[in-house]
């Protein structure tokens, strides 16, 4: 896991309208007052003047002075004089070619997305060559890929009163979200090797018998050929090039063997409920990574959309409680010295 | 060349891997032609611009990172010089998209200058600056593009006003915000709001206070903003008055930038047209590199190749650890026929010369070591099996079919035939195919043709290769790989035949693939037999 500064940062919400960009926007702002010159990107499905779930409007971003942005060339012409246009990407979001821009002054923007991870990468890498000395990345709600460390160095993960009906309901799936995003990197070196050979193979490999062998499959979604495969032989150790799902627990644990040690590429493949991986534990099982996400901050919302809220203090402390020693902080509420103390801590590594 | 014909060449992927870097020169590529007689003139400096750029590449490799880099970074400001001369005016993105292009046309411009001086170019380097300044009123040159001040003092003027107003609005609000907290224990958050506890004793009267007005209301807290006192309001009309005027004074300076900008819209078209000239040829030399690409020269009478080697084919055989016998061959008006045993890649040099000669039609330099060549109207390749099911064709009938198409054209051209007449009944096959070689030989057709038939070398006035053969022939049950065997005693070269006799070796190859002894030797009874009865069959196997 990346320990040093942050050069890119995820921002990705755990529902849709936990108020994702009020937090980007946020930390936007305290980066640029402390003068650090910032990038921004989208990734995801976004383009749209509607949010494709909520149809609800979408949130512009404000953009102060000198930030640089990647979005669609015709959403920059909405305030074409607000901008000054340094670089085409060969890449296209639904609404046209994705175009580099600096603002020269305070502005708004509307972030259309970058649909590829390997692009997400090469427009990361491009914000960086033209004086971003950080990109933050919005992450759209359907695309957990922006908090990848293949991609991002860090991620800030967004929880809001809008993710269920009570404030028990949100820190239950908060702390999900969280045991999820933050289990640990896969320590045995043979391990390791098997999920670095999955990840570069594309193909499941195990470890039998203190060997890595190369299974026939992409993933787990063959069950029958998983099983005929799985009681064959004892397998130790389990790497998967893809998503690991509660059904493909339920595969691993339902031999009469005990359960492996399985190992995903990161964290934003593993798509299991904490019940089923406590399950899996209990038989025998773990689950590690070859790369975690280093979650730099928990941002909580109060406020839902819908109408109803939760009591911010009690929020807040339950979620530190939970996410502890990651900090937890309310962009809305917190004074501008919390936020800068993330942001500091980005920094320092 | 048809379809078949491109297919059998493996001309798709030849195609495939000629990849221009920018979007007009992928454009023009859609468009690109071969040469045709009478341009020989034109075709051999084509080919002579393509080694001058080999050779610069290869002199000057440090430049070549940055020359395509640019040539990767062009834009296409097609669409925009369209809009320019229709009288439009041009957005922000759209005047950035032309810049982009002439950033890196001038740098590009000034490579090619360096490496390759001899290119012709129409726009000199000072040529495509001088446009460039244009979008460039600063005196640094930058690739970026944005509506500076330079373009015109009033942008600067307003934008200071804005700016002005900006402040204002904000002193105005924080007066107003101060006025609040020195009331009240107050202290905004980011945006600018009160979040106030619905437990706080002075709630009630925040509540009732006309500085403040309320934003939302939560079971836990209401959250205020200061209401916009009648200062607030005065400073954010100048704020929206500024803006508005900025907004009309950068819409004017667009259409000022339009109308000035619009006579050089013939500089950009033929600046786009002469990048995607650059363009192709240097993807055309980028390909003759691969196969380390020799200039055909003019040629009136005959295809003359020395070390001809298709690319593909090479490969193909390099990847299984076998290597390609290069062709040499002189192709004349007239029949060329080349005999020799199954397996000893007759069609591999019949598609060899097919492929050179396609390459150098279309310009490019060709893989072979010496190569000269004439220009033709045609090149079609009767090679394969051609079965058209859907017009109910045998493989005969499609064959028969294409040759008597070929037949018909009045201009001539490279004709390339696979055993003519192995299709259909052997008499009746040997007949066909020696009286259309008699018939080709009197063409002025250039006939490349494989065959078995020793009727066909019976017709005067062709010239004939044959491929050398098997040598120290294997026993016919030896196991092993058959194709290392094949290859280690095949000899593929093309020797001119002068009427020698040829070994026949069919049915060797059929014993190292596996066929039985038995059967074998009941086949070599049946040849001897038939041999005694009649003064017909083949030869080569």
């Amino acid at each position: 896991m990346n320990k040093g500064p942050v050069r890119s940062l995820a921002v990705i919400g755990l529902a849709k309208n936990v108020g994702k960009t009020t937090v980007l926007c946020g930390l936007a702002e305290r980066e640029a007052a402390v003068g650090r010159s910032l990038g921004i990107l989208s990734i995801g499905v976004d383009g749209e003047e509607w949010d494709v779930w909520s149809l609800k409007p979408k949130p512009v971003v404000m953009i102060p002075p000198g930030c640089l942005v990647a979005t669609a060339a015709s959403l920059l012409d909405e305030r074409g004089g607000d901008w000054e246009l340094v670089e085409s990407t060969p890449f296209y979001s639904p609404l046209g070619r994705v175009t580099l821009a600096r603002a020269r002054r305070r502005t708004r923007i509307k972030l259309a997305g970058v649909t590829r991870t390997e692009e997400v990468r090469e427009v990361i890498a491009r914000l960086l060559a033209q004086g971003a000395e950080r990109v933050l990345v919005d992450g759209a709600y359907d695309r957990r890929a922006a908090a990848s460390p293949w991609v991002t160095d860090a991620a800030v993960c967004v929880a809001g009163a809008v993710m269920a009906h009570s404030l028990d309901g949100v820190m239950e799936k908060m702390e999900e979200a969280i045991r999820l995003i933050t289990l640990p990197e896969a320590k045995d070196p043979l391990l390791r090797s098997a999920a670095e050979a999955a990840r570069v193979g594309g193909r499941v490999v195990g470890i039998r018998k203190g060997r890595l062998e190369t299974l026939p499959f992409t993933s787990l979604l063959l069950a029958d050929r998983v099983r005929s495969m799985w009681t064959a032989g004892e397998w130790e150790g389990l790497a998967l090039p893809g998503s690991l799902t509660d059904r493909g627990l339920e595969l691993l644990a339902s031999a009469a063997n005990r359960p492996p040690a399985v190992v995903l590429t990161d964290p934003t493949r593993s798509f299991v409920s904490l019940t089923a991986l406590r399950r899996f534990y209990r038989k025998g099982g773990t689950l590690s990574y070859l790369k975690g996400v280093r979650l730099a901050a928990v941002a909580v919302n109060p406020v839902s959309p819908d109408g109803y809220a939760f009591d911010p203090e009690e929020m807040k402390e339950r979620a530190a409680r939970i996410c502890a020693p990651v900090p937890v902080f309310d962009a809305i509420r917190d004074q501008a010295e919390v936020l800068d103390g993330i942001n500091q801590c980005l920094s320092g590594g | 060349m048809d379809e078949e014909t491109r297919r059998a060449l493996r001309w798709e992927e030849i195609w495939s891997q000629f990849s221009p870097r920018t979007p007009m020169g992928r454009r023009k590529k859609r468009s690109f032609i071969p040469f045709m007689p009478g341009e020989e003139a034109q075709w051999q400096a084509h080919l002579a611009t393509q080694e001058q750029l080999l050779k610069a590449k290869q002199t000057l490799p440090e430049a070549v990172p940055h020359l395509e880099h640019h040539l990767s970074r062009l834009s296409d400001p097609t669409d925009a010089i369209g809009r320019l001369q229709q009288g439009a005016t041009l957005t922000v993105s759209d005047w950035f998209q032309v810049k982009t292009f002439l950033w890196h046309g001038w740098k590009l411009c000034s490579l090619i200058v360096e490496i390759a001086p001899r290119f012709p170019l129409s726009y000199g380097v000072k040529a495509w600056e001088s446009v460039l300044r244009r979008l460039n009123p600063d005196p640094v040159l930058t690739p970026s593009f944005s509506l500076a001040a330079s373009f015109d003092s009033r942008l600067q003027k307003w934008q200071q006003i804005l700016e002005e107003a900006e402040h204002q609005v904000r002193e105005k609000k924080e007066q107003a915000a101060g006025d609040v907290e020195q009331v009240f224990p107050l202290q905004r958050n980011r945006e600018g709001e009160w979040v106030v506890d619905r437990q706080a004793p002075h709630l009630a009267a925040l509540l009732a206070d006309p500085r403040l007005e309320t934003v939302r209301k939560t079971p836990f807290e209401v959250v205020f903003r200061p209401a916009p006192t009648p200062e607030v309001k005065e400073a954010c009309r100048r704020r929206s008055e500024a803006a508005d005027r900025l907004e009309a004074v950068e819409e004017e300076v667009l259409r000022h930038l339009a109308d000035r900008f619009r006579p050089q819209t013939r500089f950009l078209s033929g600046a786009v047209e002469e990048v995607a000239r650059f363009d192709l040829y240097w993807a055309q030399m980028r390909m003759a590199e691969r196969w380390n690409g020799t200039r055909p020269g003019p040629d009136r009478r005959a295809f003359r190749i020395r070390g001809g080697v298709h690319p593909f084919t090479a490969r193909s055989l390099e990847e299984k650890g076998r290597s390609f016998t290069a062709v040499d061959i002189e192709v004349r008006q007239g029949v060329t026929g080349i005999i020799g045993p199954n397996m000893g890649g007759k069609t591999v040099a019949l598609t060899t010369v097919g492929l050179i000669a396609s390459l150098g039609q279309y310009g490019f330099l060709v893989p072979a070591r010496t190569c000269s060549m004439p220009l033709v109207n045609w090149i079609t390749g009767v090679i394969g099996d051609g079965q058209d099911v859907q017009a109910g064709l045998s493989t005969f009938g499609a064959e028969v079919k294409r040759i008597a198409e070929v037949l018909q054209r009045p201009s001539a051209g490279l004709l390339l035939i696979d055993e003519p007449g192995r299709g259909t009944h052997p008499l009746e096959g040997a007949a066909l195919s020696a009286s259309l070689t008699s018939y080709l030989a009197e063409r002025r057709n250039w006939s490349l043709q494989v065959t078995h038939f020793s009727e066909v070398l019976e017709v005067s006035g062709i010239q004939v290769y044959r491929v050398a053969g098997l040598s120290d022939l294997p026993a016919e049950t030896a196991e092993g790989d058959w194709e290392r065997m094949l290859e280690e005693r095949m000899d593929y070269r093309l020797l001119p035949w002068s009427g020698e006799s040829i070994p026949r070796d069919a049915l060797s190859i059929a014993g190292m693939l596996g066929i039985p002894p038995a059967i074998l030797k009941e086949a070599r009874n049946r040849l001897s037999r038939s041999a005694e009865k009649t003064e017909h069959k083949g030869v080569g196997g």
